[in-house]
């Protein structure tokens, strides 16, 4: 995401005349940070790849739906990839909000040292981690894959999810607190 | 008045994170696939050049197809700019020569329209009498395609000729092919030159 915007207009004008190398050099750029985002939302490699795959096709398509003025390249693919892969969790199923009450109950009995990550193997951490962060709500789980995951700034996450950086930075704070309760919960449950 | 914790933090540069989470989270992003696996890649960019392959040739035919159209158009139009036959069937109606006069000033072959008239029998007859041109007279003249309003009533002369109906179809008259070979009686309006503006069948 750390590419100009006036570089990536460049390639997407030469990419509407058929120009095949801007094509490369744009999938280059935004197929993986695309990838990963719809990975971690979805938690599944086939709708990752789908989902980067339905980009491309409709950028290939019509690259001229594009409106500089309303940003830039980037956040117009993020764009695209978030509503699809929203679209494809629906469709799934996958979606399964973070349950209330476990929050609820979780809020008493947490201890905000996290004592559990360091007695957790790494394997373990990483395996209860990542269903921890497809268990958050999905504006939750936003957040911490653009801005934990993907290493985004919150001014660029907040662009690409059309609210404000505050709103960004609370969301933020929530998720992690969620997932820090959902890891001690994983190893109380343990 | 409220206290400042210095150790909170300003929501703006980031919510207060655990460094093990933080490391977690790292190691979480490092261990997932980093990108779509190439293949993925390699057919977009065949989908891509086929796109465009398709797209290029869309845009030849239309170009092809606009330039025909324009070609087609051009033609027609010069194809409607030249003087056309009058159709034989139009053998009543008088569309235009409202100049031509009924009866010309003189009645009188000049040698140079006789030579512009179709050769065979070239026969110049004197000008309808009275009583002979009372059936003549009835029918009015047909303008040719060769009728030039602006020339005056008074350089124009009436030639009566026999012609056969195949010299007269192809001159404009109002005769049928199928009666080719037979042959007619026709005055016609010529100029000082001998050009034909209009043609009346006698008989």
């Amino acid at each position: 995401m750390a590419h100009s915007p006036r570089e990536d207009q460049e390639l997407l004008r030469q990419l509407r005349k058929g120009n095949e190398t801007a094509f490369a050099a744009l999938y280059e750029r935004y197929q993986g940070p695309l990838y990963r985002f719809a990975l971690h939302m979805s938690g599944n490699n086939a709708t990752a790849e789908e989902v980067t795959q339905e980009v491309f096709m409709l950028l290939i398509g019509n690259p001229k739906g594009y409106d500089s003025s309303k940003g830039p390249v980037g956040n117009y693919l993020f764009g695209i990839a978030r509503n699809l892969t929203r679209r494809m969790i629906q469709k799934s199923r996958l979606d399964m909000p973070i349950e209330e009450e476990w929050l609820d109950s979780g809020e008493s009995g947490f201890t905000s040292d996290l004592d559990v990550l360091s007695e957790l193997s790494n394997s373990e951490l990483l395996e209860f981690l990542r269903k921890a962060v497809l268990a958050l709500p999905e504006p939750y789980r936003e957040v911490v894959a653009l801005c934990d995951l993907e290493e985004m700034s919150y001014a660029a996450a907040a662009a690409l999810l059309e609210c404000s950086p505050g709103t960004v930075a609370s969301r933020l704070h929530r998720a992690r607190t969620m997932l820090k309760m959902k890891l001690s919960c994983q190893k109380c449950v343990k | 008045m409220r206290e400042i914790d210095p150790q909170s933090r300003d929501p703006l540069e980031g919510a207060p994170q655990d460094p093990r989470l933080t490391r977690a989270l790292r190691g979480l992003a490092a261990s997932s696939r980093q990108g779509a696996p190439a293949e993925l890649g390699a057919g977009l960019a065949t989908v891509f050049r086929r796109h465009h392959a398709r797209r290029r040739l869309v845009r030849r035919v239309s170009i092809g197809a606009l330039a025909a159209c324009l070609a087609l158009a051009i033609g027609l139009m010069s194809l409607g700019s030249r003087p056309a036959h009058r159709p034989p069937a139009k053998a009543d109606v008088q569309p235009q020569p409202s100049g031509v006069p009924e009866k010309a000033p003189e009645v009188m072959p000049v040698a140079k329209a006789v030579k512009t008239l179709p050769q065979p029998a070239t026969k110049h007859t004197k000008p309808p009498k009275a009583g002979n041109s009372t059936v003549a007279s009835r029918r009015q003249f047909l303008a040719l395609p060769g009728y030039d309003p602006a020339v005056p009533a008074d350089e124009l002369h009436v030639v009566r000729v026999q012609l056969p109906g195949s010299a007269l179809w192809q001159m404009g008259a109002p005769v049928s092919p199928d009666l080719a070979a037979r042959k007619f009686m026709a005055d016609f309006v010529v100029s000082q030159d001998g050009t034909p503006y209009a043609v009346r069948l006698v008989q």
